[in-house]
């Protein structure tokens, strides 16, 4: 169940809300806990057993860490989180990428003439990356000693399974709310700036998102001897857009809704599009994973204190991890080893992150990071290796297909129009940030944004997710 | 910000959000705006809830049970439409002066020049084939709109390559030649269009009107029974508003208003007899003094010709009308279809909508051709093997006939077949009468089986036999070159010793 949809808006979430702010307030976590479980029911039905055994797992992996701090057994704590990394690695590794391995030892089989393994392809259960990812951070922090275990257990699936951040993150870590699960501010004026924050993203995701999106589709739809270089550069440009109104809309929303329930998540964004380097850019873009990777991979691995070599090692282990944990293929191992190699070059090379003012050649830094970025899009978007391959050759060569694509073939004029609108993300100024300006910004210009977005935008978004359920048969005439 | 205005956007959110719910509650909701059934509320289980079923039914209610929803898909249409210029649906084409188009059709049509050639080609295979068995064949198709009124086109787009020259070649193949069984409605309508001032199609559908399907019906009757038509049996019943199929599809339903016809034969009563489903077969039948088609006449037809089916039927003793849909949705299929009724009638009329005339010419019946055949050809009695006859059209990656440099033999297969030892004799029986020349290829399985038996035959013979003794054929190729429109092929099975006939 996505938020921008019609089950989710009119349904769920007055009926949670109705729930939670109307129950007495020591069951505010059990109603949310339960409303969790049921909003991933609603989406994936009887999986909701794996997550509801993977949070309880991790729960008593913890308290066996916590129990073993406070005996001071060194040897247990290890034990415990090692159990609990393991579960949640293993838990990862089977769901999300058995099919994959399977697929490749078969083709290597096929290839040497040894026969194939029989498998039943396995279910990929929804949010089991982010989720298991929030598990995990748990009985690190309590090891590290950054928190305390959780007394209840309700209280601890309610942390993993906290719907607004349970499909598409932003990842949690466990010490970030620790405090808020048993405490938190559920105020009016709490209440109300989550709505903002949420309308914020709805607006994003349904107004601009959607729309966009169809001319990304369209070119990326196209056939290799339809494809030609403006097609290839409006699409990539459509989708490095679209990803970023998309993802962000949704951490806006998930933000919004932890608010209204009295929670204050992590940003997961800060205007990655204005980043001067892909350094820069990796900080600004999806943090909360960044966050994670840094304090749960990078870290442990040694980081940066081995040395220039090991510490180049370390960063492409992260990002080749990082590349393969948005998905199961190849074109997400070369993502990952992309990023990495860039990464890697960029600190050789000198390339740390900068204040705007320390920075020269700001404009051409900028253009030269959100190439490269889009480029790694290619990849993310394309349904195969080969088709990105054949995309690249259309970005980088003359045109040579003999009918070229109008524009009118990729999108209506509404998408286009949105299209050109939304572009603004790439040259707006650094520091102008339009989700504070419409959260806390003073004064008239703030007020009619906010009245823009809020009222208006908020007012067509909700037409668009109901008109879009519009579906119109026309061969019943015929 | 200050504190009131952020409640004042709490509060607006929360009454946004809780209204379609409170809606629900209070049924406000299921507006009927599609020309659909809306999904029912799903009966709940812990089944479906487990496999998720149950869920994925309840969220597809929602969807079509929302309250607003008309008001909503009439809001984003009107901005799409007043803001953008866009059309609000992309499967329909905004015109000039309002004129709403199919975008399938004007733009990119789903078949292949081949494919769409093929349609053509079959409609002379199967007149060849029903006039061979001494029986009346007639052809109309419903030319497409913007093939009838390409002014009323906002934009061109690559109307070049999927629009006119192939709709040129369609028409030259067809109707190159004049024959009283294929009407060429473009032709009819284009003079039409150029001597009224009356919309021949209409504004906001696809179909033409009332008034085009009147003259339809005139010249079906002219060319099964020419001078039988009564220009003044066909009299005005008034102006009517219908709703349009395209203004409905993109949100914004509009009426088109047309004169409507009907068909009075004096002294002639018709009484329909049969409607058993929208898209099965409706027989209607006629009496009286008037001078009638006596023959029995069988119409498949699409939308186009449904209004005219009353307008027919008075100069019919006895009509049958079958939908194209009717072959897939019922049961039996196509060929069941046809078998069963094809043989009955003396009368057949095909009518199609030139966009869908591969769909339900060849792609929905891949097998027509042959049904025709055994359905007319029917005096052939002895056992027949299973078979499927594909017609060896190229174009979409189907088999073409082996041997056959355009492609244009006939290629049949019948099941593997191995000859039993001592209880029967089996001998392939080839039927010619559709053929000029022919040559059977039989196809060993077995690896010790002889190499490919190849017989030909010689021209002028009705039917040719071969003795399938000792030899274990895997598939069974026949080719005709040239002319030749379909074959028969049977498998008999005799007692041991006795020759096949």
């Amino acid at each position: 169940m996505v938020f921008s949809s019609i089950p989710f808006l009119f349904v769920f979430l007055p009926v949670v809300l109705l729930a939670y702010y109307a129950g007495p307030r020591r069951l505010r976590n059990l109603v949310l806990a339960l409303a969790s479980l049921a909003f991933y029911v609603w989406g994936s039905g009887a999986l909701v057993a794996l997550l509801l055994i993977s949070a309880l797992a991790n729960y008593f992996a913890g308290g066996l860490v916590a129990r073993a701090r406070k005996d001071g057994r060194i040897g247990l704590m290890k034990f415990g989180v090692g159990v609990s990394v393991a579960a949640n690695v293993a838990l990862l590794g089977y769901f999300k990428y058995a099919n994959f391995v399977v697929a490749q030892m078969n083709a290597l089989g096929d290839r040497f003439g040894l026969g194939e393994i029989a498998w039943e392809s396995v279910a990929l259960p929804i949010g089991i990356s982010f989720y298991t990812f929030q598990a995990m951070s748990y009985a690190v922090d309590v090891y590290r000693g950054r928190v305390e275990h959780l007394k209840n257990p309700v209280n601890f699936v309610l942390f993993v399974a906290l719907f607004p951040q349970l499909i598409v993150g932003p990842i949690v870590r466990f010490h970030e709310i620790s405090d808020q699960i048993l405490e938190r501010d559920t105020g009016f004026d709490q209440f109300c700036s989550g709505v903002m924050r949420f309308c914020h993203g709805l607006v994003k995701k349904v107004v601009i998102a959607d729309m966009v999106a169809v001319v990304a589709n369209a070119a990326f739809a196209l056939p290799e001897d339809r494809l030609n270089g403006l097609a290839a550069w409006l699409g990539i440009v459509a989708y490095t857009v679209q990803l970023y109104f998309d993802f962000s809309a949704y951490s806006d929303m998930a933000v919004g809704l932890g608010r209204m329930f009295g929670f204050t998540f992590p940003e997961n964004f800060n205007r990655p599009y204005s980043a001067i380097s892909v350094t820069d850019f990796w900080r600004r873009w999806h943090m909360t994973l960044g966050a994670w990777f840094k304090d749960y991979v990078f870290i442990p691995m040694g980081g940066s204190k081995g040395g220039p070599a090991r510490t180049y090692f370390n960063l492409w282990t992260v990002f080749f991890i990082c590349g393969l944990w948005h998905g199961a293929e190849w074109r997400f191992l070369v993502f990952g080893c992309y990023f990495g190699v860039v990464l890697v070059l960029e600190r050789a090379l000198g390339q740390r992150p900068l204040h705007a003012a320390e920075a020269r050649f700001l404009p051409l830094r900028r253009l030269l990071t959100i190439l490269l970025v889009m480029n790694s899009f290619v990849l993310f978007r394309a349904p195969s290796l080969t088709h990105a391959w054949y995309f690249f050759e259309s970005m980088y060569s003359f045109p040579t297909v003999p009918y070229p694509v109008l524009l009118a073939e990729l999108g209506s004029k509404h998408a286009l129009f949105v299209l050109f609108l939304s572009c603004a993300v790439f040259f707006l100024p650094r520091g102008w940030v339009g989700g504070l300006s419409i959260d806390r910004g003073r004064g008239l210009g703030p007020a009619l944004l906010r009245f823009a977005v809020v009222l208006l935008g908020t007012f067509y978004a909700t037409v668009l997710v109901i008109g879009g359920s519009f579906s119109p048969f026309l061969y019943f005439q015929f | 910000m200050r504190c009131e205005q952020r409640h004042f956007y709490g509060v607006y959110f929360l009454v946004l959000i809780g209204t379609p719910g409170l809606g629900f509650l209070l049924g406000w909701g299921g507006d009927q705006i599609e020309n659909r059934r809306l999904v029912e509320l799903p009966a709940f289980s812990w089944r479906g809830l487990m496999n998720s079923d149950y869920l994925q039914a309840l969220n597809a209610y929602l969807n079509d049970h929302v309250p607003f929803r008309g008001k909503a898909v009439e809001v984003d249409a009107r901005c799409d439409l007043r803001v953008f210029g866009d059309s609000p649906n992309p499967r329909v084409e905004i015109g000039r002066d309002g004129w709403l188009f199919l975008s399938e059709t004007v733009f990119t049509p789903p078949w292949s020049r081949e494919m769409r050639l093929e349609a053509a080609r079959r409609v002379l295979k199967l007149q060849r084939i029903v006039e061979n068995s001494g029986r009346t064949f007639v052809f109309l198709p419903a030319p497409n709109k913007e093939a009838i009124y390409p002014d009323k086109l906002a934009r061109l787009g690559r109307r070049e390559e999927f629009g006119e020259p192939l709709r040129r070649e369609i028409r030259d193949l067809l109707f190159g030649a004049p024959d009283r069984a294929r009407i060429d409605m473009w032709t009819i309508l284009e003079e039409a269009k150029r001597t009224s001032d009356r919309f021949l199609y209409r504004p906001m559908d696809q179909h033409w009107t009332d008034g085009v399907s009147l003259l339809a019906a005139r010249e079906i009757i002219a060319s099964v029974r020419p001078g039988l038509w009564e220009e003044e049996a066909a009299k005005s019943a008034g102006v009517v508003r219908r709703e349009g199929a395209l203004s409905r599809m993109i949100g914004l339903p509009a009426d088109d208003v047309q004169e409507e016809f009907v068909v009075c034969r004096e002294g002639a009563q018709t009484t329909v007899l049969a409607e058993r489903t929208p898209h099965g077969p409706s027989v209607i039948e006629t009496r009286g003094e008037r001078p009638l088609i006596e023959e029995e006449a069988l119409f498949f037809h699409d939308s186009f010709l449904a209004p005219a089916k009353l307008k027919l039927a008075p100069y019919f003793r006895r009509s049958t009308f079958i939908h194209w849909r009717g072959f897939e949705t019922l049961p039996q299929g196509g060929g069941e279809y046809l078998r069963r009724y094809l043989a009955l009638f003396h009368v057949i009329v095909l009518q199609t909508f030139e966009a869908h005339m591969f769909h339900w010419l060849v792609e929905n019946t891949p097998g027509m051709v042959e049904d025709f055949v055994a359905a007319l050809f029917d005096d052939l009695d002895a056992r027949e093997v299973e078979f499927a006859l594909v017609d060896g059209w190229s174009g979409n990656g189907e088999t073409r006939a082996p041997g056959t440099a355009d492609g244009s033999g006939l290629v049949c297969r019948i099941p593997p077949l191995a000859c039993r030892e001592g209880a029967v004799d089996r001998y392939l029986v080839v039927d010619l009468r559709c053929a000029t020349r022919v040559k059977v290829e039989l196809v060993p399985i077995a690896a010790a089986a002889p190499a490919r038996l190849v017989c030909p035959v010689p021209a002028g013979e009705t039917q040719a036999v071969f003795d399938l003794e000792g030899v274990d054929v895997g598939g069974v190729l026949a080719l005709l070159p040239g002319s030749a429109e379909t074959l028969r092929i049977r498998l008999v099975e005799l007692p041991h010793g006795q020759q096949g006939q």
